[in-house]
């Protein structure tokens, strides 16, 4: 049997030729890991080292080996899991104070002149100016109110906003997010009063803002009796921000 | 410069020659026969060494049920019509159905596009061709430059030609690519996703002919489906993998307007 | 001649090949695969609430018919259909729920068909009960002691996306001595389009 490594004898009669080092090769890689290469060692009077001294740079490649390998099978985190979804608070502020949301996204199909297919990057500040429970729904722009379902309970969020004109706030999510974590409103639109944009007013035509700074109030339903901690602004992800509340 | 090159694979070579001559010169000629041997098996597997030898396709006799796969199908009828329900064909041309009786006849539910892929366009009868993919990528690469050109740019007339080369209509190939049939449920013009098991349904496989067919017949083929429990190649365990046609047979084509009728009309059958 | 390296042997490959043989044989013989990815199964029955830890699911009414009637199509079952009325109240976050599927008491699995107002899969949000159908084309033989398995992951793919998830699963009622006359019936239902879910929807014994 041939051992390809390092055999545990270097050959027939090896007990005479105990291992030593050919000169000019590093040690740990004995005469005999590549059969042929080297002509057998001369005898020698050098003691035998053991399996661990012999082998030791592998040994110490292992862990790093393991370190490539764990890395090269979790591309999935970064591929999938970690562009969809919030998952980095890029600013935390108390109520009232002014967040700022910085994130960066690949404009594919952007009407603005010169942005179509490049990567932008989006800043939008944001206050919260109120977060209440309200009895009933406004109208939409067109047909009647939504009537605020058995169960739940309804929530104003009011939110100054202020940008540079013409920032794409596409998917726009405004969420709270109750003290046990659980998060309400994460979908972009909002079907309680048929905005399309959470961050526009209703009747934006797109979703490129148009004013320097601007008031928007978006409704969320939430379970009735909990208790909403904080606000988060995002526009898909990963990054969002986080107005704690009072 | 040139050696730097040539490096990797050289010593890879050199690497993987010396480890190979370092075993067969260990080895006794017995061994290296039998090392040989083993080789060549495995070289071959991939080549598909071991599969059966295709038989001839069996007849297809409409109104006797075939197995296929997890189906057990019965070929009815041909038919052709002018539109069927949703599926309108280019004007001149009409659309022809082949109506099947399928069940699944396993434990799962199976996809109607298994049953779909099992049954190609009948070839030689005028079926249309699918839509050459070069149009939709020529319109999506155009589509930045498109946005973009409001304001004149430098780079616009070399990007001209390359926008109006998938235009321009490259020679036909001989055996053009056709297109999977559309499964509709003819009981209610509905399509059915997933066929559930030991459910008889009566399905029209459908495709858009050419106006210029008149013939009494098709050539409808049927392929066999091959269960892959594990894919080496692709990774993608647990699938029906189409295998070489199984059954061959022409199937008279119904004029009649019957079949549009029939399929054509949700919900006109009794409720 | 050799200088300095062993030979091949008979005995040296015969342990290699013995040793791997032996190795392979261990992995397939244990039990490696069961257990590790077992979903954590719920189970229930018509107008019962269960928790699913992402999700309340309520199994509001069961109803079969040969025709479901719906705004864009009216589809006829190749079989029959089983109409399964739900609740979901999602619990943690924003949730799609892609599973649905009914088993017969002989194992062979069912899954749904998307036809008119019938769903497949459905997404909600926490803060409110939503209400959706789900409409299974099934052969007679499964009625009896047929059960449905709802969840957030798909079943597609053997149940890859349920892997150590809550998994709902809800007997539909239907007994041996029933089966006959409801195959026999020549129903049609309307099933309601998805929304919010109302009292009359929660609540149980809502008969079509």
């Amino acid at each position: 049997m041939t051992t390809l490594v390092t055999p545990a004898v270097p050959g027939p009669g090896g007990e005479h030729y105990p291992r030593q080092p050919a000169p000019g090769l590093p040690p740990g890689r004995p005469p005999g890991m590549l059969p042929g290469s080297v002509p057998p060692g001369p005898p020698s009077r050098a003691p035998r080292r053991g399996w661990w001294r012999r082998n030791a740079v592998w040994l110490l490649l292992l862990p790093l080996a393991v370190v490539v390998a764990a890395g090269a099978s979790s591309f999935r985190v970064w591929a999938f899991w970690w562009p969809t979804g919030l998952h980095e608070e890029v600013d935390r502020v108390a109520q009232g104070g002014v967040a700022h949301l910085t994130s960066e996204y690949l404009d594919l199909w952007s009407t603005v002149p010169g942005r179509a297919g490049t990567t932008v990057v989006r800043e939008v500040d944001v206050t919260v100016t109120g977060v209440e429970q309200v009895t009933a729904l406004p109208a939409p722009l067109y047909g009647d109110p939504t009537p605020i379902p058995e169960g739940s309970a309804a929530y104003a969020v009011r939110l100054h906003l202020a940008a540079e004109p013409q920032t794409d706030l596409l998917g726009c999510q405004v969420v709270l997010v109750a003290d046990d974590g659980t998060r309400y409103g994460e979908d972009t639109s909002d079907a309680l009063t048929g905005t399309l944009n959470r961050c526009l007013p209703a009747d934006a035509e797109d979703s490129l803002s148009v004013e320097p700074a601007w008031d928007v109030t978006s409704y969320v339903l939430v379970d009735p009796g909990v208790t909403v901690a904080e606000v988060w602004l995002a526009f898909g992800g990963p990054e969002y921000v986080t107005i704690d509340l009072p | 410069m040139k050696h730097a090159r040539n490096d990797g694979p050289d010593l890879a070579f050199r690497l993987g020659r010396r480890v190979v001559t370092a075993v067969v010169d260990d080895m006794s000629t017995v061994q290296r026969v039998g090392v040989g041997v083993a080789g060549a098996l495995v070289a071959l597997t991939p080549f598909g060494a071991w599969s059966e030898a295709q038989a001839q396709a069996d007849p297809l006799i409409p109104g006797t049920a075939v197995e296929v796969g997890p189906f057990e199908l019965t070929v009815e009828k041909a038919a052709v019509a002018d539109e069927l329900g949703w599926l309108v064909p280019e004007p001149g041309n009409h659309m022809l159905a082949v109506v099947v009786d399928v069940t699944n006849t396993g434990d799962v539910p199976e996809y109607s596009t298994t049953l779909a892929d099992a049954v190609p366009a009948p070839r030689g009868v005028g079926i249309v061709p699918e839509e050459p993919l070069g149009n939709l990528g020529g319109d999506l690469l155009a589509e930045p430059d498109a946005a973009i050109g409001t304001e004149p740019e430098p780079d616009a007339a070399p990007d001209t030609p390359a926008g109006t080369a998938p235009a321009d209509p490259s020679p036909a190939p001989e055996d053009p690519e056709l297109p999977s049939p559309t499964v509709v449920n003819i009981a209610d013009g509905t399509s059915r996703s997933a066929l559930n098991p030991g459910v008889p349904y009566r399905l029209a496989l459908i495709w858009e002919q050419s106006g210029d067919f008149a013939g009494a017949s098709v050539p409808v083929e049927i392929a066999g489906l091959d269960w892959v429990e594990e894919d080496f190649a692709g990774l993608d365990d647990g699938h029906w993998s189409v295998g070489e046609v199984a059954f061959a047979g022409d199937v008279a084509v119904e004029q009649a307007r019957e079949a549009d009728d029939e399929a054509a009309a949700p919900g006109a059958a009794q409720p | 001649m050799r200088h300095g390296r062993r030979r091949v042997t008979w005995r040296g490959t015969a342990l290699v090949v013995g040793a791997v043989t032996a190795g392979c044989a261990l992995v397939t013989a244990l039990p490696l695969d069961s257990g590790v990815d077992d979903p954590f199964v719920v189970e229930g029955a018509v107008g019962e609430t269960l928790d699913l830890d992402y999700a309340e699911l309520t199994v509001t009414d069961v109803r079969v018919a040969d025709t479901v009637a719906g705004f864009a199509e009216t589809a006829l079952a190749g079989g029959t259909f089983v109409v399964v009325d739900v609740t979901w109240r999602a619990t943690q976050q924003a949730t799609t729920f892609a599973g649905a599927e009914i088993t017969d008491a002989r194992g062979r699995r069912y899954w749904p068909a998307a036809l008119g107002d019938c769903a497949v899969s459905v997404s909600t949000q926490p803060g409110y009960a939503w209400h959706a159908t789900y409409c299974f084309d099934v052969p007679q033989e499964a009625l009896a002691g047929a059960t449905v398995r709802l969840a957030r992951g798909s079943q597609s793919e053997e149940y890859a996306e349920q892997r150590r998830d809550a998994v709902a699963v809800v007997g539909l009622g239907i007994t041996a001595d029933e089966a006959p006359a409801l195959w026999e019936a020549t129903e049609t239902v309307t099933p309601e389009p998805q929304g919010f879910a109302t009292p009359a929807t929660t609540g149980e014994g809502d008969e079509g």
